[in-house]
């Protein structure tokens, strides 16, 4: 079969010439062609495994041979010249190909370059991410080709890494993947976490922030949800390196109760997720593969999306040196005041004692004595770049201190990252990448409580006239009736994670064969993410609440979490051009992951006086948590691509993997896409339509079942000094798999004018099935639930973007970008009965899975006394006791970027419009509880004008209707801006240029939320119903000072 | 051609790493049923036992504290959650949520004892421990009655709603019975089990916890079995079984009070706190006014089971200035069934036959220890009678869950006092949503 394939292409066989230097690893494997032959190959070789030794040992020499048969070829005549920009100024590292072959090199330092063309005249392909490609003819009489690129608005150049070893350019891309540079990242404003700069940047995606505790916390949503039990996030692949997102619990709930008591896991304890981790300003490029139909490749683990970071690589050149200094300011972005209190009012809610104690005592705003500081924020960033032909480096360094608006907490972080390329021989690379992370964050204590001991869950029972004050010797008074003196819970506790992470990957790559129509890759790929997270929570003795005999009496958490991803992978990628045009790159290749969490939790209580030591304790519980989970999967490709007027690829993922209940049943992920660039086709290309190109694409990817989901596990209990066994909850499900998802996609790109003006259009059908459902089981069968696979939902969305230049001038530039989204979900089948999930109660608004309905639907009970109709049909159309309240799914989201560059001046600002979506908002329950609530006296929400806010609130929730408690969550906010003026270096005598700014974070934030921020989860970001707030940390707004030095 | 065949050999050579097996893990965390239900050791069985007991204890706190609060003993003035005082006290008309955790809590942690109870006579059965026909039945009547204990609760919670009592299978669930119907099945499985402990020898193969002591061999732990099953007969208004029930209990006129079974509790390791304990001064779970206005003077049950609250405390319009102080330290135990508690069973029964005397022959008893006076029979009728017997039980079984359950057998729902305007008293809880269907 080998044989009969190869005649096809005689020329593989051939070896003819190797003319040119390496090319780009990215550039080089859209343009290198293949033939299917090495899936045939790949069988192969698993029956000679037993000789592969021996041929390995000949190895060097064999390639040895291969060099030296390339070098032997003959030049026919050497082309010539530079690659500048619009304005003149040489671009470093552009691409220039020889047209139809894969012969090619990139520019120098000075933006030269010089190319040993075979035949006579040829046609140079000129390329530069950013900027408009050409093309352009030289002969062996005209050797020389001067060009200057045209900046690329609609990016139409761009290359973007879509796989393990291979890359399109965003032209012939034939899905909507997303592309975020490092000036659009972090250009504008500084970011306090990576996912946070990524707010409105780009389409199809809901980015939100779970609290405003500093050290992040937030969760992303690629098109719409992708499972009901499932983690949501997408996966994250730094150069090449699985980066773990776990969000681990602190431990506090043994203070908190807010999951109940006796758990010391909860996902309300407002823990940080671990991608937070990464430094935002190391990053070179973000792409965002948002659905199945671009994520297949990563087969089952992909149902999220898939986010791929490409890190900052040195380039050829001397040594480039920036210092940067931000300095700047967080703040509340509001605060919500006090109920207007009089004497006669505190009379008649809390009687004559609170009365006298309102007369005398003094005043405090407790909220603005907590919310309304603001805090300081520092980051130094220090960056190294370079290289030579060969040796390419970076070093970014950035040490981050970050105050948050409350006393006490805060959030540091010193990563370093040092990335390396080497090119060991003209046919081998090798890049390493390293990043280590120390952070720590000081989250405060905020979220649910069932004790009273949050900051928020107080705060809504303290009143003005409450001394919360300590006394002279720093004992602070103990409130009966709030549970905690919120002064005391900021000033003594602590509740702290600190991370020591390390981050490396390997990749080296094998240039086999490289020749006129041909060339052979081969990319192996190490990847290590490695990091220990302690969690510290220190509740003393002292705290008003553990000071008695018959509390706990000080609480001591001390959790160390261990995890561990590895990742290993190999791929061939054979390209093959023919003469007509045609081109095939193929590509297959195995990878295997494995991960392992080790999470060790000790709480100790009772402790001896003022001691914080764990051992230093009356009593302790020890919980260990391991999650070990192994992946190994192949994946094979062929892209066929038809003069760049036609690509079309076809692709095999197949998986499999320990968590699921047969651990060695192989998953298949197949996709299929095409992408038809018209403006291409002759006659079309008039010199107005730059591009204009109809694209589909299909995929399928997975998620695997959780771990546990297999297991009917039995927990430790103790008795009397007896170690116990009792059953859980969960029924264990041997049959358990993955969840699959299929995604239909259609788009449009379409570019005019010089690429002035851009136009992207996108509509998908994103389905999931196999969904891991909790059955929930009869409560008296003694389990709560089991999971099965037993539903599907769809999401349909459609993307718009529009980019466009419209000033482009010597000393003027605009360009804008308009985005549009909106994504709509349904559960299409549901083979068990409805069902509330999230939450706390159906009259505290829960979501709610039912056949037919929005996945993100909030539901709630209702007051029968509303209803229009005897049998409730008109609020209760179902006849199933719930009323839907709203949708935590917007209608839709829009952006709205503009960049201005006025001479040296920059200027940019970024607006992101969330509209029509719904939340749970029960801070104002809690607050009206209290009798405290900012809003309580108003007479805004009864529609009879006559119940003042507090008591409609109340009473109507009384009346058991859920509607108080659900709001609209719809804002607009001003995300970014910032303006930056840069002295050039000519004006420094040519030592270095400066750069000033200043810029603003959510500095605009509008939304008609009866709270503080419409944007959090009390319950995290893992979870389906993620929009249900329980007195959160408040959300910050930040202005920053900039100050960068380049050498 | 070559050239590429050992390129795919490097290749392959460099993925020797990977085989095409994925590893199967186990479970690093937890045993599993596989591990512990077939061929488990007398270990295993200790394991298992003390694990129900364990289980008793989870979420106990939710019962006891929505019981009493629906019978208006004490209320959680805490804020903590607003339920407390809103959905629990029927605020405004409110009714009790079918999915919300004071319904659904309860009744979790009962039908765990059940499955846990279940899991365990399944494990005796197929255990290689090794076990004696009398060590089987040992084990099995002590898992049962714990099972019928745990029921009983949920069914005083449920009331005419009913529940399941044959729940062994949880893929094949036995019906809801009727209330009395329940009752009857509950008087069953306790029967059994007392004749499965009559077989059972001298000593149970594994050990109970130090809840026990007293009734810790299986003829001392059928007295346990049968105070028990004298509950179910009073409930069905069945005073002859009543009486057999008490005589064969560890019922003693002349013996403590305290005398009982008990759920133990500790701070260390896996072990849980009692979740009833209040802290003085700190946690709002506040007695209802008229249990101290209404006392009898010298009444010494309410120095001992609450506590003046300096300010006292005040919530949604309820206030209270004594906060219930039942247990002294978050390690004091709960009584599952106590002698006074059987004393007072011995008044009713005597009463269901209008035995005055015998009646009140009981009720001094349980006045005495009280510091109280005794009452002189002759002066009273059965109502006179009937009226002391409501007021032995609020004082002395305050928040052992029974004022709610005695005054709605009594069908004197009405004769609590409710302390605010529109709340009503839910007569029982709704079946949980995850029954339904």
């Amino acid at each position: 079969m080998l044989n009969s394939l190869l005649k096809y292409y005689p020329s593989v066989s051939n070896f003819p010439t190797y003319k040119s230097g390496i090319l780009s690893e990215a550039v080089s494997s859209t343009y290198l062609l293949t033939t299917p032959i090495y899936i045939n190959m790949q069988f192969s070789f698993f029956t000679k495994s037993n000789t592969r030794m021996k041929y390995f040992a000949k190895l060097s020499l064999l390639c040895a041979a291969f060099l030296l048969m390339a070098s032997a070829a003959m030049a026919q005549f050497t082309a010539n010249g530079t690659v500048t920009d619009e304005d003149g100024e040489p671009l470093i590292g552009a691409t220039v190909l020889v047209k139809g072959t894969a012969i090619g090199t990139v520019t120098d330092f000075d933006g030269s370059y010089t190319l040993s063309v075979p035949e006579s005249p040829a046609t140079l392909v000129i390329s530069y991410t950013g900027y408009a490609g050409t093309e352009v003819e030289v002969s062996s009489t005209n050797p020389t080709a001067n060009l200057a690129l045209a900046s690329d608005v609609a990016n139409l150049e761009e290359v973007v890494v879509t796989g393990f070893a291979s890359s399109v350019k965003r032209k012939n891309l034939a899905n909507a993947v997303a592309s975020i540079g490092s000036e659009e990242l972090t250009g504008v404003t500084s970011q306090s976490t990576m996912e946070g700069s990524l707010y409105g940047k780009f389409t199809g995606a809901e980015i939100r922030s779970n609290s405003g505790a500093p050290g992040g916390g937030m969760s992303v949503r690629l098109r719409g949800v992708t499972s009901v039990f499932g983690d949501q996030q997408p996966l994250y692949i730094v150069d090449g390196v699985y980066m773990d997102n776990k969000t681990i619990s602190l431990g506090t709930n043994i203070v908190t109760a807010a999951a109940g008591g006796g758990n010391s896991a909860s996902n309300q304890d407002d823990a940080s997720n671990r991608i937070a981790d990464l430094d935002a300003e190391d990053i070179e490029n973000i792409e965002i593969l948002k659905g199945a139909s671009a994520a297949a490749i990563y087969g089952s683990r992909a149902a999220g999306g898939v986010v791929i970071i490409t890190t900052k690589k040195g380039k050829e050149g001397k040594p480039k040196i920036s210092f940067s200094q931000r300095i700047g300011t967080t703040s509340a972005i509001r605060l919500l005041g006090t109920r207007d209190w009089d004497a006669a009012k505190v009379e008649s809610v809390y009687g004559p004692d609170a009365a006298a104690a309102f007369n005398s005592n003094p005043f405090t705003d407790y909220e603005n004595e907590l919310f309304g500081n603001s805090g300081l924020l520092s980051t130094s960033r220090f960056e190294v770049s370079g290289g030579t032909k060969k040796t390419s480096y970076f070093v970014g360094g950035t040490v981050q201190d970050n105050e948050g608006i409350v006393e006490n907490t805060g959030y540091k972080k010193n990563s370093l990252r040092i990335n390396i390329g080497q090119e060991l021989a003209s046919w081998l690379k090798l890049d390493v990448s390293t990043n280590y992370i120390d952070s720590r964050a000081d989250r405060g204590l905020f979220n649910n409580s069932n004790s009273n001991t949050t900051v928020g869950y107080a705060l809504a029972f303290t009143r003005p006239w409450d001394v919360l004050q300590a006394d002279k010797d720093g004992v602070y008074p103990a409130l009966n009736r709030v549970g905690s003196n919120v002064l005391e819970t900021v000033n003594v506790i602590t509740n702290r994670e600190d991370v020591n992470r390390f981050v490396g990957g390997a990749t080296l790559t094998f240039d086999i064969i490289q020749n006129d129509n041909s060339s052979l890759r081969l990319v192996t790929r190490a990847g290590l993410d490695q990091y220990t997270l302690r969690s510290t929570g220190i509740f003393p003795q002292s705290l008003s609440y553990y000071r008695s005999p018959g509390t706990l009496g000080g609480v001591s958490v001390s959790g160390s979490a261990v995890n561990q991803n590895t990742n290993l992978s190999a791929f061939l990628v054979h390209s093959y051009y023919t003469d007509s045009g045609l081109s095939f790159t193929t590509q297959g290749g195995v990878t295997q992951e494995d991960f392992y969490l080790d999470r060790v939790t000790t709480t100790a209580t009772g402790l001896n006086g003022s001691q914080t030591n764990v051992d230093q304790a009356a009593n302790f519980l020890t919980d260990q948590f391991i999650l070990p989970q192994q992946d190994k999967g192949f994946f094979v490709q062929e892209e066929i691509n038809l003069d760049d007027k036609v690509i079309a690829t076809v692709g095999l993922r197949g998986d499999k993997s320990s968590n699921n209940g047969d651990a060695n049943q192989l998953y298949f992920y197949p996709k299929a896409n095409i992408a038809v660039n018209i403006a291409e086709f002759d006659g079309m290309n008039d010199g107005i339509l730059d591009q204009l190109k109809l694209r589909a694409a299909y995929g399928e990817a997975g998620r695997f079942a959780n771990f546990n989901d297999r297991f009917n596990a039995y927990n430790a209990t103790a008795i009397d000094g007896r170690s116990g066994l009792s059953s859980s909850a969960l029924l264990g499900n041997s049959n358990v798999g993955p969840e699959r998802q299929t995604e239909l996609e259609f788009g449009l790109d379409a570019a005019i004018l010089d690429n002035k003006l851009g136009f992207s259009a996108t509509y998908y059908i994103k389905g999931v099935d196999d969904l891991l459902m909790q059955q929930q089981l009869p409560t008296s069968t003694g389990f709560s639930r089991r999971v099965l696979n037993v539903g599907s939902l769809q999401n349909r969305g459609i993307e718009l973007e529009l980019n466009a230049s419209p000033i482009r001038s010597e000393g003027f530039n605009w360009r804008t970008d308009l985005r549009w989204w909106k994504n709509n979900s349904e559960i299409t089948r549901l083979d068990i009965p409805a069902f509330n999930l999230g939450g706390f109660a159906a009259s505290l608004g829960q979501g709610r899975i039912e056949e037919g309905s929005s996945a993100t639907q909030l539901v709630g009970t209702y007051n029968p006394a509303d209803c229009a109709t005897a049998d409730c049909s008109d609020l209760d159309p179902n006849g199933d006791g719930f009323r839907v309240y709203g949708d935590a799914e917007p209608d839709f989201n829009m952006s709205w970027w503009n960049g201005f560059n006025i001479g040296n001046l920059d200027f940019n600002f970024l607006f992101h419009w969330k509209q029509g979506s719904e939340g749970v908002n029960l801070s104002t329950l809690l607050y009206d509880l209290g009798n405290t609530t900012w809003d309580y006296d108003d007479l805004t929400l009864d529609p009879a004008g006559e119940r003042v806010n507090g008591d409609y609130r109340t009473s109507e929730w009384f009346a058991g209707n859920a509607g108080p408690w659900i709001e609209d969550t719809s804002y607009i906010r001003l995300r970014e801006v910032g303006a930056y003026y840069t002295i050039p270096s000519s004006m420094l005598g040519d030592v270095a240029t400066l750069k000033l700014g200043v810029s603003g974070r959510n500095l605009i934030n509008i939304f008609d939320y009866n709270s503080y921020d419409p944007e959090v989860s009390n319950f995290g970001g893992n979870v389906l119903v993620n929009s249900i707030e329980v007195t959160p940390f408040p959300s910050a707004k930040t202005m920053n000072f900039h100050v960068k030095v380049t050498f | 051609m070559k050239l590429i065949k050992i390129f795919c050999l490097v290749f392959a050579f460099s993925f020797a790493f990977t085989g095409c097996e994925v590893e199967e893990f186990g479970n690093p965390n937890a045993p599993t049923a596989e591990d512990l239900l077939d061929g488990a050791s007398l270990a295993d069985l200790q394991l298992l036992l003390s694990g129900v007991e364990s289980v008793l204890r989870n979420d106990m706190g939710f019962h006891y504290n929505t019981v009493s609060m629906v019978g208006r003993e004490y209320y959680d003035l805490t804020g903590t959650d607003p339920r407390y005082t809103g959905e629990l006290l029927g605020a405004q008309g409110a009714i009790l949520d079918n999915n919300g955790f004071l319904t659904t809590r309860s009744f979790g942690q009962v039908y765990r004892v059940a499955r846990n109870a279940n899991n365990l006579v399944s494990a005796i059965n197929n255990s290689l421990a090794g076990l004696s026909d009398a060590q089987i039945n040992g084990l099995v009547g002590v898992a049962e009655t714990f099972k019928a204990h745990s029921l009983l609760l949920e069914l005083n919670r449920q009331y005419q709603n009913g529940i399941r009592v044959d729940v062994a299978d949880a893929d094949n669930l036995g019906a809801f019975l009727s209330y009395e119907g329940s009752l009857d099945a509950l008087e069953g499985v306790l029967d059994a089990a007392y004749s499965q402990l009559q077989g059972a020898g001298d000593a149970f193969p594994v050990a109970l916890s130090s809840g026990f002591a007293g009734f810790d061999t299986p003829a001392t732990f059928a007295q346990f079995n049968r105070a028990l099953a004298a509950r179910v007969n009073l409930y069905q208004n069945d005073a002859a079984g009543l009486n057999a029930a008490l005589t064969n209990s560890f019922m003693d006129t002349e013996g403590d009070m305290t005398t009982g079974a008990y759920h133990v509790f500790g701070s260390s390791g896996n072990d849980i706190l009692n979740p009833l304990v209040v802290v003085p001064g700190q946690d709002l779970f506040m007695a209802q006014s008229c249990f101290i206005t209404d006392a009898e003077e010298g009444d010494t049950r309410v120095a001992s089971k609450t506590a003046f609250l300096e300010g006292g405390a005040s919530l949604d319009g309820l206030t209270s200035e004594y906060q219930v102080a039942l247990y002294p330290t978050n390690t004091t135990p709960v009584p599952i069934i106590r002698n006074e508690e059987l004393v007072l069973m011995l008044a009713e029964a005597r009463l269901q036959n209008s035995d005055v005397d015998g009646a009140v022959f009981a009720l001094n008893v349980v006045r005495t220890a009280a510091g109280l006076p005794e009452l002189d029979a002759s002066t009273m009728s059965v109502d006179d009678a009937t009226n002391a017997l409501i007021y032995e039980r609020r004082y002395s079984l305050f928040g052992e869950g029974h004022r709610w359950v005695d005054m709605r057998r009594w069908g004197r729902l009405g004769d609590i006092k409710v302390d605010r305007a529109g709340d009503v008293i839910h007569t029982q809880f709704p079946r949980p949503v995850t029954e339904e269907g």
